[in-house]
């Protein structure tokens, strides 16, 4: 028994966690949630969530093209941070080629914003 | 054999034409998005110069001492090799685009995006890490993708486009997922490092240890290139993307996207699977046997020729194919002259495809119509770019005289020589399946026309250089095929 | 110097490249002076070939470099200096740069005459290509590139029926000895394992070429006769000799060059180059001697009574063609290559002449001329000079060519050949002069329906015109005495300098002869006299000759009834096998390949209808494929399949 025990250890583990990974998060919604919370439902509560703001049409709208362009740059100046952080953070030890590099890196986002500025990315109006 | 002496230390000088390409790339973005109006003409020119830079480059240290930098990426013989396959293709492809915006508007930025892509297939072929490899990979394919939507007020274009972006993720999803299994298995990333181990080391046990999950690997790594390279059943998005797409696009996907995939195939198989794997080799057999058949026979009844070369493209992809099917550790004294093999067709079917392409395209521009009764007469019309036509059609084909046959009659004495006949003559027949399509649009091009004169067909100088170098590749390479095998040879 | 004979075919290439490139709308002028200099430039290279390979005999030598590996076995290409290439070269080149010039004036104002131009280049540089080839597939190649020049320049005026039809005879005979060649030429690689000469030499010489099913003097003849029938074809020998009078559909520079001086003489050029092959069998080499025989006699009778100029002279290229050979199957090698050179010169100054006097007349039939040596003095001299080279009077070109010949059949013990050599030699004199007679004196004989302008107009051509015709006239005068007592034999001296294993391989010399020369020459004057006495100052009248002869005459005006035979046996046997083969070709093929074709049509159509355009379906097919294949290959891996 010990060494079929030991011979299945990894399968049995992965088995274990894949069972409550799925319990998990099935038996809290749906089985302990409804039956521990109180039901009194009224209109405000049934709103959607808007961080206090008041909703306002239905939530499967079209999003402007543009939003995916704003979100893009945010993308990259949200990567650009990950990056320099680290390497501010160590940037004694990392030496000057470290820096040349970031530096580069650097260059290259700023080419892109520029692109993205000269292409008239940043200007709302039609 | 490749040199895998990796040495541990930058060597800049390895990464020349890498270097050279990302730079011209951004100055041409720079440029581009800095002057406006006529300056715009000069974009062609700089990308031009820095590819011919890039080449030289590249051509200067052919036969340098293999390095690597950071054992990532390295210019050992195949990476040359395809580094200059590439950046031949490179420049013939800028030509065309330069053409081409004479002709149709099309956004300036394709420019550097082609730049990019080409940065990409380089690293595809001259990285020994899969990681590296696969990053090469996106950078291609992202370019492309762009690349082949880039008419957006065209819908075919955009169409072909998203076809290709789904069909490319998938791509990227299985060989990434053919990767991951493979660096399971040994727990490197590093191909050089996998290679020794199974070389010199017990290494080479876990794939034979694990049979299932190593083919399940090389199935899901051949099928995710098979997508790039439109190996049958993989073709289909081939036609609608390449229909759509701006015809240097298509000519750039059927060529250079195309080597840079044989070439991070020839590395991986190679550097995996060639030393304990080459159980599995029939399944390329298999693929290239479907592909030449399926190739051949769907672009009998075409009749739009921008479709009839990307099934001819799909079909020359199963012939380039046939040499990796006998790259198995029984054959080792024979990867050179299979290298050769590969190698000396990727640069004929350059030639004849991109010059394809591009009178294609011109015949279109002038005439409105892609249908192969567009080219009726235009021989009386324009007999050099009929000639020229020909001379790609019959190349393409495999007629003697041209590169093509050469490119065939090796792959072909190969299989004899190694014990697949069977393929070669597939092969063989195949051509002569080919030879009915291809020889229906020469005979248009010289039957006398008895509407009304067509339109009449003007190259432009960029057009002419590159029809030009393209028929003297062709012919080059079919009458003095030595020129080239030479320089192979002397690197494998 | 040797190094750099590549640029002779080079340079007609090039300007074949450049006159395709300047289109055939080019100005005449600008095309004819371009491929004029290039190929004079040609000829001096030669000549400088010609003379370095004359002084050096060691540097005549082969440059090859690789070009295919076939196996174990490559292929080279490349070019070779011998001394017989050398001057090959020279008088190829000689004979191409006055006929590129002649035809300035002669094709003026042809529609196209650019594309006149371009074929001729392109036809100068394949035989010279031809010439230097230095293995047999090489010179393959370039022959069957000449032959298709030819094709295109005997079908040069399309729109006359009868040039189309000599076009694809000419083209359709000459494949049948080409076949042969190619065979005899497959046969040396696989009994060899070589196209090259030298080693093809060397294994003969060694007695080691050997196949698994014939081996030794049985292979060595077999690949000799099988090199023969290509030379046959080429050639014009009996009994592949009817396309060539035929030929003369073609412009008359074109006769000149190709049907007179150099593509032709191609057959010859290959026996005397294979000699060592030949020599290495006698049973080859009698019949390389036997069918020259023949057709020296067969073509110089036919030449008789013929009524058309170039006819005439085109059965008399025919006819020094079969003496040539003739020299080379009895062993005279050198004799057979002088000869070449000697007809080369005065049978082209033949055909230039008669294309000036056609160019005059507009007619090319004997009995519609005469009197033309008033109006046209320089072409009646000139064609007086070829005329005497051609019959062998002493001391113009062919006398010493043809005697030499006459001397060896006679001295290596062919007395029948040598009766044939001389009764074709008194044909070969009355043929020619007859021809004069009726052409430049008498009185002018315009025909009804030809214009009386245009008749009296009628005179010499241009400078153009003349100055080719004067060159050759002074080489059909002199040429002789290249290899005459008088310089020691010099062109044996020179060809015999790099003999492979020296002149008894390559064919003997024999001792002077003087009092055969005296009875060539008695022949020779013998056919003058009697042509002048039918046809200058009438004693006898030809007629009448004819009628007495009548049998012979119709024999000889029908050319032996060979076309008629020929017709006959291939529309006798033509029809049954037509009928055969057009049974099995509608029946059996045509339905197969129809079926096959319909098969891959169908097989294409429907994959191309699995092609909808939905990407849904790409992704499927995509999937069930890749499930395919991973299936095999775990099944596989598993080892279950």
């Amino acid at each position: 028994m010990a060494h079929l025990f030991q011979a299945w250890n990894n399968e049995l583990f992965l088995v274990i966690f894949l069972i409550l990974g799925i319990l998990l998060p099935v038996g809290a919604l749906w089985v302990l949630g409804p039956m521990l919370r109180p039901a009194r439902p009224n209109d405000a509560k049934r709103t959607t969530y808007e961080s206090g703001v008041q909703p306002f049409g239905d939530a499967h709208v079209r999003y402007h093209a543009r939003y995916y362009l704003f979100a893009l740059l945010f993308v990259v100046f949200d990567v650009e941070t990950l990056f320099l952080y680290p390497w501010a953070a160590s940037f004694h030890q990392l030496g000057r080629f470290a820096f040349v590099e970031m530096i580069i890196f650097l260059f290259l986002l700023v080419i892109g914003l520029v692109y993205a500025w000269r292409k008239k990315v940043l200007e709302w109006n039609e | 054999m490749p040199n895998l002496d990796v040495l541990h230390q930058p060597y800049w000088s390895t990464m020349g034409p890498i270097l050279i390409l990302s730079v011209t790339a951004f100055v041409v973005m720079v440029l581009e998005f800095s002057v406006s109006g006529r300056g715009k003409r000069w974009l062609h020119g700089v990308a031009l110069f820095g590819t011919a830079a890039a080449l030289a480059d590249a051509i200067l240290h052919l036969y340098a001492k293999p390095q690597a930098v950071l054992a990532t990426l390295q210019n050992d013989i195949l990476a040359n090799l395809f580094t200059v396959i590439l950046l031949c293709t490179t420049f013939l492809v800028l030509l065309f685009a330069w053409d081409y915006t004479q002709r149709v508007p099309l956004a300036p930025e394709h420019t550097y995006l082609i730049l990019f892509a080409v940065v990409g297939a380089l690293t595809m072929v001259s990285a020994v890490d899969m990681v590296a490899l696969y990053v090469g990979l996106e950078v291609l394919s992202v370019s492309s993708y762009v690349l082949a939507g880039l008419r957006t007020r065209k819908l075919s274009s955009v169409e072909g486009g998203i076809k290709y972006l789904v069909m490319g993720g998938v791509s990227s999803a299985l060989l990434l997922y053919g990767l991951s299994f493979v660096y399971g298995l040994s727990g490197t990333t590093n191909l050089g490092e996998l290679f020794a181990n199974q070389t010199f080391t017990a290494g080479a046990a876990i794939f034979q240890q694990y049979p299932a999950i190593t083919a399940l690997a090389f199935v899901l790594i051949l099928a995710g290139l098979g997508i790039k390279l439109s190996l049958v059943p993989f073709h289909m998005w081939t036609p609608d993307t390449y229909a759509g797409a701006p015809s240097p696009v298509s000519a750039m996907l059927s060529t250079l996207a195309k080597t840079a995939a044989f070439g991070m195939l020839l590395r991986i198989v190679l550097y995996v699977f060639a030393v304990s794997g080459d159980n599995l080799f029939y399944l390329i057999s298999l693929l290239a046997a479907v592909t030449m058949v399926v190739g051949n026979l769907i672009a009998l009844p075409q009749q739009d020729m921008k479709r009839l070369l990307a099934y001819s493209s799909v079909a020359q992809a199963g012939y380039v194919l046939v040499p990796f099917t006998m790259l198995t550790n029984a054959t080792v004294v024979d990867w050179g002259s299979l290298v050769d093999s590969i190698g000396f067709y990727l640069l004929a079917y350059t030639f004849m495809t991109v010059g394809a392409f591009a009178i294609v395209h011109v015949v279109q521009d002038a005439r409105g119509s892609r249908t192969a009764d567009a080219l009726t007469g235009l021989y009386q019309q324009s007999p050099w770019l009929a000639g020229s036509l020909t001379v790609f059609l019959l190349g393409l084909a495999g007629m003697p005289l041209t590169a093509g046959f050469i490119g065939k009659f090796y792959i072909f004495a190969d299989t004899l020589h190694l014990h697949h006949a069977w393929l070669g003559v597939l092969l063989f027949l195949t051509s002569v399946v080919s030879f009915y399509y291809y020889f229906g649009l020469i005979r248009k091009l010289y039957q006398p026309s008895i509407s009304v004169q067509p339109a009449r067909v003007q190259p432009t100088a960029a057009m002419s250089a590159l029809v030009g170098l393209c028929v003297l590749g062709t012919i080059v390479l079919g009458i003095v095929p030595a020129s080239w095998l030479h320089v192979l040879a002397a690197l494998t | 110097m040797i190094a750099y004979a590549w640029l002779v075919p080079l340079l007609p290439l090039v300007a074949y490249i450049f006159l395709l490139a300047l289109g055939r709308r080019a100005p005449e002028g600008v095309v004819s002076s371009v491929s004029v200099a290039l190929t004079f430039v040609s000829f001096l290279l030669s000549a400088a070939v010609f003379v370095a390979v004359g002084s050096h005999p060691e540097a005549a030598t082969s440059y090859v470099f690789h070009w295919l590996t076939l196996g174990s076995r490559s292929l080279d290409v490349g070019f070779s200096v011998t001394h017989l290439n050398a001057l090959m070269l020279l008088v190829v080149t000689l004979v191409s740069t006055l006929v590129l010039l002649f035809s300035r004036e002669y094709m003026r104002g042809d529609e196209r005459f650019a594309v006149f131009y371009q074929y001729l280049n392109l036809f100068v540089f394949s035989m010279l290509a031809l010439v230097i080839s230095p293995n047999l597939l090489q010179l393959y190649i370039f022959w069957e590139m000449v032959g298709l020049c030819s094709y295109l320049l005997v079908g040069f005026w399309y729109f006359k029926p009868e040039a189309a039809a000599a076009a694809k005879k000419s083209f359709v005979v000459t494949r049948i000895g080409d076949a042969g060649l190619l065979a005899g030429i497959i046969l040396l690689f696989l009994a060899s394992g070589s196209f090259d000469d030298s080693t093809i030499f060397a294994k003969v010489a060694g007695h080691s070429l050997s196949l698994g099913w014939i081996s030794g003097q049985a292979l060595t003849t077999l690949a000799a006769i099988l090199v023969f029938v290509g030379a046959i074809g080429k050639s014009a020998q009996f009994p592949l000799h009817v396309w060539l009078p035929d030929a003369m559909e073609g412009p008359t520079p074109v006769s000149a060059l190709i049907h007179a001086a150099t593509m032709v003489a191609a057959g010859v050029y290959l026996v005397a180059r294979l000699f060592p092959l030949f020599a290495a069998s006698p049973a080859a080499l009698t019949t390389v001697a036997w069918i020259g025989g023949v057709t020296a006699l067969l073509a110089a009778l036919i030449a008789l009574t013929q009524r058309d100029i170039k006819r005439v002279i085109a059965y008399s290229t025919i006819s020094q063609l079969g003496y040539m050979m003739l020299a080379l199957g009895v062993g005279a090698y050198a004799y057979g290559v002088f000869h070449l050179m000697t007809h080369a010169f005065f049978k082209a100054l033949l055909f230039l002449a008669a294309g000036s006097v056609i160019h005059a007349v507009h007619t090319q039939d004997l009995f519609e001329m005469g009197g033309l040596g008033r109006r046209m003095p320089i072409t009646m001299w000139t064609f007086l000079a070829g005329a005497l080279a051609l019959a062998g009077v002493v001391p113009f070109a062919g006398f010493w060519s043809k005697d030499d010949i006459l001397n060896a059949t006679l001295q290596t013990g062919h007395p029948v050949l040598f009766v044939f050599a001389l009764v074709a030699a008194f044909c070969t004199a009355f043929y020619i002069f007859r021809v004069f007679f009726l052409t430049f004196t008498g009185e002018p004989r315009p025909a009804a329906q030809l214009q009386h302008t245009e008749w009296s107009e009628a005179g010499e051509g241009g400078p153009v015109m003349q100055v080719p015709l004067v060159v050759l006239a002074v080489l059909a005068t002199v040429a002789g005495f290249f290899n005459s007592p008088l310089n020691g034999y010099g062109l044996e001296r020179y060809l015999f300098a790099d003999a492979p294993t020296g002149a008894g391989v390559l064919g003997r010399t024999f001792p002077e002869n003087v009092g055969l020369m005296a009875v060539s020459v008695v022949v020779s004057l013998l056919g003058i006299g009697l042509a002048a006495a039918m046809y200058w100052r009438p004693v006898i009248r030809p007629a009448s000759l004819a009628n007495g002869l009548r049998l012979l005459y119709v024999v000889s005006y029908r050319k032996f009834f060979l076309d008629e035979i020929y017709g006959a046996a291939v529309v006798g046997t033509g029809r049954f096998l037509a009928a055969l083969v057009n049974a099995v070709d509608r029946y059996v093929i045509a339905v197969i390949v129809r079926a096959v074709g319909r098969i891959f049509y169908a097989a294409g159509l429907f994959l191309k209808y699995t092609q909808t355009g939905q990407i849904q379906t790409y992704g499927v097919v995509a999937g069930c494929g890749l499930l395919i294949v991973v299936v095999i290959a775990i099944f596989r891996a598993g080892g279950v399949l």
